[in-house]
């Protein structure tokens, strides 16, 4: 187990720093700057502008510099939201985007867990194969066409939620965009809890619970659960990333101030300091996910923490 | 049995994607202005039309060619990438194959989509970059699979007898052990499809993906989410086409893997 960890450790780090270079040089090399507006600008107004956020330098200075910025928690100054530094504006977009995902990640284990587990009571029966439909069916359902329709249907249609937009402190405003962005996600859960559960349920050790007239919901949770979770836990790492992208939508769909929305706006308006910190603290939070799912899977499966 | 349900929704979307057009009143990007937000079956347009007075169906069903088009290319960019690098790693083994596999999972381990968005936003929005981008990302499945196969076949005697006859080890992967392998290789690149599928629409319903007046799925459902208090059809009729395309998709993959995949 500390082998394994420390093997994950040692390439979390070269692949963050792999990620920020990568993001660093595209969005350098990229035609066009965050101070090509409408009208071009005063060629000194340009030059001091450049020579006061350090774009004058070569790359890989600016690339020096950054990195020593970062070290020290530093994501630099916003070049679009002049008033903010990037690290204000995740400061103010972080919490909502992780309440959002947060929310979500717990949503579609509870539901995907149930899925699942009500699914293997009858293997192959009509409760079994309908929830397994439905359950393709949730993995099938982009958040992008979700998001809408809900909204369609609890918002415009019966009235009982906020559309969209975002209220500190009430709740109500994000019911329609968890649900949303966890349903895929618990498909996902359900499908491989039940085929997990499908395997273990041929095994010796529930043959022998079964044959010792245990009631079949016991042995499942008592006898099956455990080794049957290994794959979702090993889904949670590519869950949570997939998660965090689909925030970037469900934060467009419903005008959450999250921190998807500033990745698109500063994406879109060459706001260099700001994309950066943003896919830094991305990748960071999902290997940082990543490394969890390893640990759970260590606590579940006793044979490989060694 | 079982699996042709999938196969005829599919098929059905794929010839309604290439023929449909050319048989509706009205293309696709013709403005009726006698018709704005029709309702189905105003004059000659079966489903209504849009915001601007464009036929529904017909946009619908350009945006599904595009979108598959988008999706089978990508798709084979994926296959290639994937299959050439899982297959020099099972075939060399050893420390290539180790090296080779680590990237993979570091790169499995990455908020993918946000590159993606950047390559877009970044180099402009043409078809080419956004299937060229998509594909370069969804390889990492197939490269896993096609390395497990390969370190298995590699003991087996028929690729013993290839290499003690002196065939040369791109010849033996390709001619001799890739045939083998067509069958998962063909499964996986369905499963591929539907997550391409998704990207792309995710890309477009952000704007950053194809351009007006082409159009895609994922536009299509962007643009009925927009006005939907209005009219809901504008975002069902692209919205159930897309959902009944990855459905399909899907659950065929996932048909075929089971059955290859022993």
């Amino acid at each position: 187990m500390t082998a394994l960890l420390w093997r994950r450790l040692t390439t979390a780090l070269p692949t963050l720093a792999a990620v920020v270079l990568l993001s660093f040089v595209l969005m350098h090399v990229a035609p066009g700057g965050p101070f090509d507006g409408e009208r071009p600008l005063d060629p000194a107004t340009r030059l001091a502008l450049d020579r006061a956020y350090g774009l004058n330098q070569p790359l890989p200075v600016q690339f020096g510099r950054y990195l020593t910025g970062l070290a020290h928690g530093d994501f630099g100054p916003s070049l679009v939201y002049r008033d903010f530094t990037v690290g204000q504006l995740i400061a103010k977009g972080l919490p909502i985007s992780l309440t959002l995902g947060g929310l979500a990640l717990l949503l579609a284990c509870a539901l995907g867990l149930a899925i699942g587990i009500v699914a293997a009571l009858r293997p192959g029966g009509p409760i079994d194969r309908a929830l397994m439909l439905g359950a393709t069916l949730l993995t099938a359902l982009p958040t992008f066409v979700t998001g809408p329709l809900l909204v369609l249907v609890f918002a415009i249609g019966l009235g009982w939620l906020p559309v969209s937009g975002w209220e500190a402190g009430v709740p109500s405003h994000l019911v329609l965009p968890v649900v949303a962005l966890a349903l895929p996600t618990a498909g996902a859960i359900a499908r491989l809890l039940r085929a997990g559960l499908g395997e273990v349920m041929a095994q010796d050790h529930v043959r022998a619970a079964r044959a010792r007239g245990l009631k079949p919901l016991r042995i499942l949770l008592r006898h099956a659960l455990r080794p049957a979770l290994l794959p979702v836990a090993s889904y949670l790492g590519p869950a949570a990333a997939g998660l965090l992208t689909g925030a970037v939508v469900i934060e467009t769909v419903f005008a959450l101030p999250g921190l998807g929305r500033y990745f698109v706006e500063g994406a879109l308006n060459r706001d260099y300091p700001l994309v950066l910190g943003v896919v830094t603290l991305y990748a960071a939070l999902i290997i940082l996910f990543n490394l969890a799912a390893d640990l759970a899977y260590g606590w579940l499966d006793p044979r490989i923490r060694g | 049995m079982r699996g042709y349900p999938a196969i005829i929704v599919i098929t059905v979307i794929v010839l309604a994607a290439a023929l449909g057009p050319m048989a509706l009143a009205w293309r696709y990007d013709a403005i009726d202005w006698q018709a704005i937000h029709a309702a189905p079956m105003v004059r000659g347009h079966l489903v209504g039309t849009d915001a601007v007075g464009r036929d529904l169906l017909a946009r619908t069903l350009v945006g599904a060619r595009v979108t598959l088009a988008v999706a089978v290319a990508a798709a084979a960019v994926a296959m290639v990438i994937g299959v050439a690098w899982g297959a020099i790693a099972g075939w060399c083994g050893g420390r290539i194959d180790e090296a080779m596999m680590r990237i993979v999972d570091a790169l499995y381990a990455l908020p993918f989509m946000f590159v993606v968005i950047l390559l877009m936003v970044l180099f402009g929005r043409s078809v080419l970059l956004v299937f060229l981008g998509i594909g370069a990302v969804e390889w990492l499945t197939m490269a896993r699979v096609v390395r497990g196969q390969i370190l298995s076949l590699k003991t087996r005697p028929f690729v013993l007898a290839a290499e003690a006859a002196g065939a040369r080890p791109a010849t033996i992967v390709l001619r001799h052990m890739l045939p083998n392998l067509a069958g998962i290789i063909i499964a996986y690149l369905l499963l591929t499809i539907p997550q391409v599928v998704m990207v792309e629409s995710f890309l477009s319903f952000l704007g950053l993906g194809v351009q007006e007046p082409l159009t895609s799925l994922g536009i299509l459902v962007k643009d009925g989410a927009d006005d939907m208090d209005l009219a809901p059809l504008a975002l069902l009729v692209p919205g159930a086409l897309l959902v009944a395309l990855l459905l399909a998709a899907t659950s065929l993959g996932d048909r075929l893997r089971d059955r290859l995949q022993r």
